[in-house]
């Protein structure tokens, strides 16, 4: 029976750690930066989608990760800092441990920012991905554009013609006696009047030239400048990783030095233990 | 149980007749000028009625034709048959088109359907 209860208590205590193993891993999954915007970012004025695009990032585990990333090696510099400052006060020993204090808070600042450096390239990658997937919808947007462009040509051709001699027809009707003006006739004038006035009123707002609305560019420039923008930021990274590995390189010969001054300290010690007599010492005994 | 399926089918029947009843600006506009063909073209009307009935559609075909002309809906349809109203601007458009001409309605639709005075005297009888 007691038996029985091991097996029940070993159970549960594997369940208990496989679950535990589960958080963690889903833990890992949530620290990263699933983009929750749709297409209707692309309705937004040119500088504000980058915002956006930013905005959503902040609110993701993996920026989080960073920030979190980004503290730790702020802590590490400082305590380097600190460590090298007070350097010169310490005697021999005690410079060769603060020396080694040094080398290890350099190893771990290497290392965190080489983590930092996956994140940021991660948070790239994502970044170019869903600038690519706006590319795309706005480019199968396009398509469809153009295909009603034709129909979207020929009403504007037609308005034009039809703007040219409206005032003429309408006296035309006027005359008739038995015909009055429509109210859709009445209304449509105020409203084109009303409408007038406020386009007007939009193309001379301080917000228009600020925003970068009507500038000329289109949206899918503007993507493309971002896509841009985003590659040479990766670029960056790879410019980034080579530091890092000259950072490293240094580290090593500061830690192949510091061995060096150990031993070279070690083998004084062995020298200063023991010396031997040779036969040229007690010549003189011989010769006097 | 009968009952609930006749409900069903009469708000199905209902449902497909108010949607079919929602007419666009165009259809709107190609009944209007259906209208005035007919009535251009009855010979059970006296002269005066028929003026009197061209007067009023082309008060009401301004409108359309005004209506049609700003109806963003139809830059988003990839319809041949909305593509061919707007592509015969001088048929589809008729009460512009025949102020632009200097014309009535009538004489403007005839020259352009080929029934002017010219061209039937130029034509020739053939068995």
């Amino acid at each position: 029976m007691s038996g029985f209860r091991t097996i029940i208590i070993a159970t549960i205590a594997l369940v208990g750690v496989s679950q535990m193993q589960a958080a963690v891993a889903f833990a890992e999954i949530d620290r990263q930066w699933r983009p929750q915007l749709s297409e209707k970012i692309l309705l937004l004025p040119p500088k504000h989608m980058n915002d956006a695009i930013e905005q959503d990032f902040s609110k993701s585990g993996l920026a989080q990760n960073m920030t979190s990333v980004e503290t730790q090696l702020f802590d590490q510099v400082s305590a380097i800092g600190q460590l090298k400052q007070n350097l010169s006060r310490y005697d021999e020993q005690e410079q060769i441990e603060a020396r080694h204090q040094i080398i290890v808070g350099k190893k771990t600042y290497i290392e965190l920012l080489g983590q930092q450096i996956d994140l940021k390239r991660e948070r790239l990658h994502t970044k170019l991905g869903l600038l690519k997937r706006l590319d795309r919808n706005l480019s199968s947007d396009t398509a469809q554009q153009k295909v009603a462009s034709d129909v979207a040509q020929l009403q504007a051709d037609a308005k034009s013609r039809i703007e040219g001699i409206s005032s003429k027809l309408r006296e035309q009707i006027a005359l008739e006696p038995l015909t009055k003006e429509t109210n859709f006739s009445k209304a449509f004038d105020k409203n084109m009047a009303a409408i007038s006035a406020l386009k007007d009123a939009i193309a001379s707002h301080r917000m228009q030239s600020r925003l970068g609305l009507d500038s000329g560019a289109t949206k899918s420039d503007m993507l493309r400048q971002l896509m841009l923008d985003t590659e040479a930021d990766l670029a960056l990274i790879g410019i980034e990783t080579e530091l890092l590995g000259h950072m490293a390189h240094l580290l090593s010969l500061d830690a192949m030095a510091l061995a060096e001054d150990v031993a070279a300290q070690s083998f004084t010690v062995a020298t200063k233990a023991q010396t031997y007599s040779s036969p040229s010492d007690a010549v003189p005994l011989f010769t006097q | 149980m009968k009952k609930i399926i006749l409900a069903c089918l009469a708000f199905a029947i209902a449902g497909g007749a108010a949607v079919s009843a929602m007419a666009g600006s165009l259809e709107n506009l190609e009944r209007e000028r259906a209208l005035a063909i007919a009535a251009l073209l009855d010979s059970t009307i006296d002269v005066e009625a028929r003026w009197n009935k061209l007067n009023l559609s082309t008060a009401r075909l301004a409108d359309l034709e005004v209506m049609v002309i700003n109806d963003k809906s139809l830059k988003s349809t990839y319809s041949p048959r909305v593509k061919h109203a707007l592509s015969n601007y001088e048929l589809t458009f008729l009460a512009h088109a025949s102020a632009e001409d200097y014309k009535s309605i009538a004489a403007h639709w005839f020259e352009r359907i080929g029934l002017s005075t010219d061209q039937l005297m130029a034509s020739r009888l053939a068995k």
